[in-house]
């Protein structure tokens, strides 16, 4: 895994991005965090990352709605999906639709890793 | 129409909104439930990941260890409330096999490769159309999926095969784990039988009588 590899993670609760933003940047990954998916596309828009990590549910756009505007700047660009409320259908319409992956919470945070390897 | 022909069928929509609507609750919940529970399960990984204590480093790990072994149980709780409040209605429609195969072993790539197995999908040409309700059975298939996977921790390959039996169709999932040691099987079904009761049980209970029947009566095990 390269250091400094650049990632965006997106959701509007405080604390999810501080646990998940946190473990990363200790990880000795360079991360930016976007409390919605607005500030998001806009951070996306100004910088280049090389992961998007957000989660699906959020007040102003749900994650598969940014995964598609992500897409539309750079269609490069992976994303992952972080759910609390997984249904079998909706990671298949997720991958279906360009994720690399589809976690559900409680993650497992070692398992990011893999799914960063994709 | 036939006036209780009317009320049966006002009954019958009637009884199909609450149950949306306690789906839709049970949605809402869930998703409440878990977004905290998700904060203090990475907050206890980083804890054991990123900080030493001082003395009793055996006492701290076991302690963290504990704790999420209860935000696991409770996360089983909130799996087994949502598969108890989703309206069971079977709608089975034409399925392509192999692009379903091929999906969810996309779903299970990254779980696969953290245990170093590979996914094999073999499937016989011209296999005729399959017709089975899409949640359902992509359910099944994904748990099998999951029990050949922790049934090999250390690497293994995970095959998914589909093919034809006369007039009917075979999809086996077959792991290359240890299996079950054939005096062993017993307890395994006793305990699954065992588990099963009780999450039905434990799991039922927050919902209204008449769900609870119509759910019964659609499992038929009333």
């Amino acid at each position: 895994m390269p250091n400094r590899f650049h990632i965006l993670v997106v959701d509007d609760e405080p604390v999810q991005r501080e646990m998940i933003g946190g473990f990363l940047k200790k990880q000795g990954f360079e991360v930016i965090a976007a409390d919605s998916a607005e500030r998001a596309l806009e951070l996306f828009r100004q910088d280049a990352f090389d992961l998007v990590l957000t989660d699906q549910k959020m007040a102003d756009m749900s994650g598969l709605e940014l995964l598609q505007a992500v897409h539309a700047i750079n269609a490069e660009t992976p994303v992952i999906l972080i759910t609390a409320f997984g249904t079998i259908e909706a990671a298949v319409a997720a991958l279906k639709q360009g994720a690399i992956d589809y976690l559900t919470k409680p993650l497992n945070l070692m398992s990011c890793f893999t799914a960063f390897d994709r | 129409m036939h006036l209780l022909e009317v009320k049966a069928l006002e009954a019958e929509v009637l009884h199909r909104e609450r149950l949306s609507a306690l789906g839709n609750l049970a949605a809402a919940v869930a998703h409440e439930v878990r977004n905290p529970l998700n904060a203090i399960s990475m907050g206890l990984q980083r804890l054991k990941l990123e900080f030493q204590p001082t003395d009793d480093q055996e006492d701290y790990s076991r302690l963290a260890e504990l704790m999420l072994g209860e935000v696991h149980r409770l996360n089983t709780i909130v799996e087994q409330f949502l598969s108890l409040a989703r309206p069971f209605e079977i709608k089975p429609e034409v399925l392509p096999l192999p692009e379903i195969l091929k999906e969810l072993a996309a779903l299970q790539e990254s779980d696969a490769k953290r245990s170093q197995v590979q996914i094999r999908i073999i499937t016989a040409p011209n296999l005729p159309p399959l017709t089975a309700d899409p949640s359902y059975f992509t359910q099944v298939l994904l748990n099998l999926m999951l029990n050949g996977l922790q049934a090999m921790p250390h690497g293994g390959t995970l095959t998914l095969e589909a093919k034809t039996s006369s007039s009917n169709f075979l999809i086996a999932v077959t792991d290359t784990g240890t299996g079950i040691a054939p005096e062993n099987l017993c307890a395994h079904i006793r305990a699954l039988l065992y588990d099963q009761g009780e999450g039905h049980r434990a799991g039922s209970g927050d919902l209204p009588q008449d769900y609870r029947s119509s759910r019964r009566n659609a499992y038929g095990y009333q």
